[in-house]
């Protein structure tokens, strides 16, 4: 067997648009050019299937072919519509005319289909997992920073398929931490921003009844509104535990970082070119002018504060309803202004798209 | 029974399922499932009734890689062509809108979703009788 693999790419992002497929593509390119492997880039699938022919299939012949393919992909050339995710299920199916072809050709396959977003569906593959030699790798691979170097990495010195998986598997996904954050705290704050809007666009003439379903889904229902009932019952959704903490627990963590989770301060330090000045927090998370922040966690407090405030105000007897209102739309402003921060920094990170 | 012109919200977050049906009741009937089986269930129970569904892409509180909401938009494009799907999330993913597309839903809507513009869909959609199909 030719010690060089023979790598296929097929990924149509890989258009010098800062998509993924152009840093799998550069990391491919880096280790052509080293001479770590040999490649070869399809524009769609019937390139590849075009080299089945009498004349080209010995170019195949006894190597190691690894696929790069784009789950999203979609071919329709010639024939029936192919996708990424049919052609990577052909390549190791030993019953379909390619996969049979390959192994007649005595070549070892390895397929890597990958995915930006969603999962691959392949059913015997589950996010992740590599079902390595003459197997199918699927994995959801984010835009990490550095994704190229680590493509570039597989090849060094690589002796066998089973290696590589095992290399693959090291590559990293921090931002699919902070993408996590970002879907845990947009889904908390989903109810608030259709409450606020209710109560806003009915003002005085809202309903009592309207009024007390929606404060008691925010802020919880406590009989006797004092210090001790806090913490239990009915919290609310924005005093409550979701998935073992609560919202400011969610906000402290998301920046000053845990056990399994970068802080804020360490992620952006972790990427330079993330250190632009206008990642610093905005002013109206911190209450007045950006510069007057000091400090990420200075931000934490300040939620802190709003949400003690919130909860003073709403356990009144009776509650003072215009507020209520206020406080509630403070704490709905500063979530929204955090997640669009957390959002800015992901986006800012080098390889991230700018959206 | 359901009536006429109900609108399908499939959303696990309790707090948000509740936030949209107070949103929307007032002009529309509303029917709401907070997993895949449960809208399976309604969508096949209410045939011609179901005006427009608002399907959530992470159907699992404890899974962030769930995705199981295209599954559902797809099945629903099999079991009930006519039925249009507006699919929503919270992650932060740029290839949902193309990927809602592919599984035949109308539009892509990020969470979180103002009323306004939530209204506006529904009564679009609604109106003019959009499907895929």
């Amino acid at each position: 067997m030719t010690a060089t693999p023979l790598v296929f790419l097929w990924d149509s992002d890989s258009d010098g648009k800062r998509h993924g497929g152009d840093l799998m593509l550069a990391g491919l390119e880096q280790a052509r050019t080293k001479g770590h492997i040999e490649l070869v880039v399809l524009k769609c699938w019937c390139d590849f299937t075009a080299t089945h022919s009498e004349g080209s299939k010995e170019f195949v012949r006894g190597r190691q072919a690894v696929f790069f393919i784009h789950a999203s992909e979609e071919c329709g050339c010639g024939g029936p519509l192919v996708s990424g995710e049919d052609a990577a299920t052909k390549l190791v199916d030993k019953q379909a005319n390619i996969g049979l072809r390959l192994r007649g050709l005595d070549a070892r396959v390895s397929v890597l289909l990958y995915s930006g977003g969603t999962r691959p569906a392949l059913p015997q593959v589950d996010r992740g997992d590599w079902v390595s030699e003459d197997g199918v790798a699927a994995r959801s691979l984010q835009r990490v920073p550095g994704l190229d170097l680590w493509i570039a990495a597989l090849f060094e010195g690589m002796e066998g398929g089973a290696d590589l998986a095992r290399r693959f598997a090291e590559i990293p996904i921090p931002f699919s931490q902070l993408s996590a954050l970002i879907h845990d705290l947009d889904n908390r704050i989903a109810p608030l921003r259709v409450d606020l809007d209710l109560l806003g666009e009915i003002g005085d003439e809202l309903e009592e009844k309207t009024f007390t379903e929606i404060m008691t889904a925010a802020l919880g229902s406590h009989e006797s509104g004092d210090s001790c009932t806090r913490g239990s019952g009915n919290d609310g959704y924005l005093f409550g535990i979701r998935r073992g903490r609560s919202l400011a627990d969610l906000i402290s963590m998301t920046v000053q970082g845990d056990d399994e989770h970068l802080g804020l301060a360490k992620l952006i330090e972790q990427f330079p070119e993330a250190k632009r000045a206008e990642l610093a927090p905005p002013g109206e998370l911190c209450g007045g002018e950006a510069d007057q922040c000091g400090s990420l966690e200075l931000l934490v407090q300040r939620f802190k504060l709003r949400m003690e405030s919130l909860r003073d105000i709403a356990s009144g007897r009776p509650p003072d309803r215009t507020a209520v209102l206020e406080r509630l739309e403070a704490v709905g402003t500063w979530l929204a202004a955090f997640s669009n921060y957390l959002r800015r920094i992901r986006n800012a990170m080098p390889s991230e798209p700018a959206t | 029974m359901t009536e006429v012109n109900t609108v399908l919200i499939v959303d696990d977050n309790p707090d948000y399922l509740r936030s949209l049906r107070t949103a929307l009741q007032r002009s529309w009937a509303v029917q709401t499932a907070a997993s895949v089986a449960q809208a399976q269930q309604i969508v096949l129970e209410n045939a011609g009734r179901l005006r427009v569904a608002l399907v959530d892409v992470c159907l699992d509180p404890r899974d962030d890689s769930d995705r199981s909401g295209f599954d559902l938009v797809r099945w629903i494009r099999d079991a009930s062509p006519e039925l249009p799907v507006v699919v929503m999330s919270a992650l932060p993913d740029d290839s949902f809108p193309e990927v809602s597309d592919a599984a035949g839903a109308i539009a892509f809507l990020a969470k979180p979703v103002s009323v306004d513009r939530l209204r506006d869909l529904v009564a679009r959609t609604v109106g003019s009788g959009e499907t895929r199909a």
